[in-house]
């Protein structure tokens, strides 16, 4: 699949080369383009950053939740509840078992008498335990993320495919229960910071055009590897598929060089497997919005001569090779081919504090 | 635009500062009634550095020492009609005296103004009564201001308190006539020098428990008035290590002597017990109370100073 997808990438490279090549006018007068760097130009790069909030969140069901002063625990419904409960902590990033726990109430009859009874501290090390689906128990918090996305694209028509991986940081917070949030205490991950690296292929299609913006949906299909934070041999087999649907919303600054905001929605969870063959969905799916840059590499180069003042795609000569090559009069952010009165340089005395000055100069 | 910052922060100071007044304000704002409400009364009252007003009814008590105190009381919310809202004591309440075995904890330091033959009249701001705990079934809202008056009708030491369970216990030997052999065919009670009394009810076999064991046990708890307060049955048996401390003394050393499917009469002052225990003020909100953490369970179930009756069966030690 991938061997055929890469296949059909050169072949459209290679066809949109040959079709250029077939212009006429490059042929008839001879005029040299760099074939690497038309090839080249067909693929758009981006790279984006932004915020995101990934809503961790569990549920339940099926277990049996435990809490104490100093710990909370789960428990499969599968196992038999007895006087003594012996469950797993960290359920959501590296199960481990527990210290087995006496159920009683430890300040009922008969046990030990409690000096300074009235509001001890003790008192509040109370265990608290239930049936999750009968709680109705889940767990949810939102983690700040912060994602890096490189990608490369190529356009064909209105249809766009491509490929990309992207790095996030996730700044976790304590999970807060669905219910009894006076009692059930916030599940508390343990790890502070994690992190994600997604490799994904993609599909967009440019729905709608307005002056110089672009509006392309896109969906990424891909993988999203877990930091080491999150114990990857607890999660279960072909659990780190993810997909990603966002808009790109993209301001052609030149066509070269666009500005991209990319609001998404990340559809991700996985599996986490308990010693006592239970396991336990985690959804992490996330909202993102995303700013970047796009670039195609410009097919041709900008003109090697600092004399030549030529605004607009022209020939020239190559003063190195002696042969005609087209070069551009403009950098590549911005508008190729400008009117007059276009890309005009602001001038000093429009900047910051001259703008206020009668004579800045 | 160019002091954006320095405006943000003073807004943010000004809403600290905000933040801050309100926290005053509820606190001089419950003050400001309690003085309104005692300036319509005729007493000589005294407010103490912890919020604490304190006034005399009946004076001229008698210094005694002694820390456990026999009470009785009235309270009511401060502002509602004492005569149809207030709650009194059923019974005499006896309560260790700075020990923080009373809620609300104001009485605590309201019980040192008092000596014995005395009545005096406190208010209890809301932080030294039930703070934003609610108890609507006997019309106590939250951050309720509440008035109760209390009369201190004896003073004893913890001696004096032992002497008289020693005296039940013994009676209670005698009305339920355990050393009489024809009902009680097996041996007759073994009074214990630490003021506990073993009688053995049927006969069993092998062992007796060992420290570090794992002991089960059915027991049922009673008063000695006969009142059961507590109980393990089959279905739900009682289990411990031994010689860990997790059980009261007084269970732990009846335990020691019992032999596997032996059953056994085990008698106990207080003091192996549960002691001073802790006394809700009202009497009637003692479970929400210890539901809401802030008294041990037991003390829903057992009084302050009570002599306890355990008989227990020993079903099985590993």
């Amino acid at each position: 699949m991938r061997r055929l997808f890469i296949f059909v990438c050169i072949f459209l490279m290679a066809y949109q080369w040959s079709t250029a090549q077939a212009q006429d006018i490059y042929r008839k007068y001879d005029i040299y383009r760099s074939p690497f760097r038309v090839l080249a130009n067909k693929i758009g790069w981006t790279i984006s950053t932004g915020y995101g909030a990934t809503n961790y969140k569990h549920d339940l069901a099926g277990f049996y939740f435990y809490q104490d002063g100093e710990t909370q625990l789960i428990l499969s419904k599968q196992n038999e509840l007895g006087p003594v409960f012996s469950g797993y902590q960290q359920w959501m990033s590296n199960p481990t078992p527990g210290e087995e726990v006496n159920l009683d109430d430890v300040f009922d009859v008969p046990y030990d008498y409690l000096e300074n009874p009235v509001n001890n501290p003790l008192l509040k090390n109370r265990q608290f335990i239930g049936d999750a689906d009968t709680l109705g128990l889940s767990f949810s918090s939102i983690a700040s993320t912060v994602p890096v996305m490189v990608s490369a694209h190529y356009d064909f028509q209105k249809f766009r495919i491509g490929v990309g991986f992207q790095y996030e940081q996730h700044y976790m917070t304590p999970l807060k229960p669905s219910v009894y949030q006076e009692v059930i205490r916030p599940y508390e991950p343990d790890f502070k910071q994690t992190h994600y690296l997604k490799y994904f292929g993609m599909m967009g299609y440019e729905f709608y055009e307005f002056w110089d913006y672009t509006f392309v949906l896109e969906v990424q299909l891909g993988r999203a590897k877990p930091g080491k934070e999150i114990n990857t041999s607890a999660i279960g087999i072909g659990q780190n598929f993810y997909t990603n649907i966002g808009v790109n919303i993209e301001q052609n600054l030149s066509e070269y060089f666009r500005v991209v905001i990319r609001p998404s929605y990340d559809i991700k969870s996985y599996v986490v497997n308990l010693p006592d063959a239970s396991s336990i969905r985690h959804t992490n799916s996330a909202f993102m919005i995303q700013v970047g840059i796009s670039i195609n590499i410009p097919e041709i180069p900008r003109s090697p001569m600092a004399s030549d003042h030529v605004q607009l795609k022209h020939v020239i000569t190559d003063p190195a090779s002696g042969r005609l090559m087209e070069v551009r009069g403009q950098p590549m952010w911005k508008k190729q081919n400008p009117k007059v009165g276009e890309n005009h340089r602001r001038l000093w005395r429009y900047k910051l504090k001259n703008r206020r000055k009668i004579d800045p100069y | 635009m160019k002091n954006f910052p320095s405006l943000v922060i003073v807004l943010l100071l000004l809403l600290l500062t905000s933040c801050k007044d309100d926290e005053v304000d509820v606190v001089a704002e419950e003050e400001a009634r309690i003085e309104a409400h005692f300036d319509t009364l005729d007493v000589d009252v005294s407010r103490a550095e912890s919020g604490l007003y304190a006034y005399p009814i009946t004076q001229g008590g008698v210094p005694k020492a002694g820390f456990v105190l026999s009470i009785s009381y009235k309270i009511w919310v401060l502002g509602a009609d004492s005569a149809t809202t207030s709650i009194r004591s059923l019974d005499t309440v006896v309560v260790k005296k700075n020990a923080n075995a009373i809620y609300p904890i104001g009485i605590d330091e309201a019980l040192s103004y008092m000596k014995e033959g005395e009545k005096w009249g406190f208010v209890l701001p809301s932080y030294l009564a039930f703070g934003n705990h609610s108890f609507p079934h006997v019309l106590i809202p939250a951050e309720a201001t509440m008035a109760i008056e209390i009369e201190l009708l004896e003073v004893r030491s913890e001696t004096d308190v032992l002497d008289a369970e020693v005296k039940a216990i013994a009676a209670y030997i005698e009305d339920n006539q355990l050393r009489d052999t024809v009902n009680y065919p097996l041996n007759q009670p073994e009074m214990l020098t630490n003021g506990m009394v073993y009688k053995r009810l049927k006969a069993g076999t092998g062992a007796t428990p060992q420290s570090g064991q794992f002991v089960s046990v059915t027991y049922e708890g009673r008063f000695l008035d006969g009142t059961v307060f507590d109980r393990a049955p089959n279905a739900d048996v009682f289990e411990f290590y031994m010689g860990t401390g997790s059980v009261i003394p007084g269970f732990e050393i009846g335990v020691e002597r019992i032999q596997l499917q032996e059953k056994a009469l085990i008698i106990m002052p207080s003091y192996l017990g549960y002691r001073e225990s802790a006394v809700v003020i009202p009497h009637n909100i003692t479970s929400e109370v210890a539901d809401l953490e802030i008294i041990p369970s037991y003390a829903s179930k057992v009084p302050p100073y009570t002599p306890l009756v355990f008989e227990i069966e020993v079903i099985g030690i590993n």
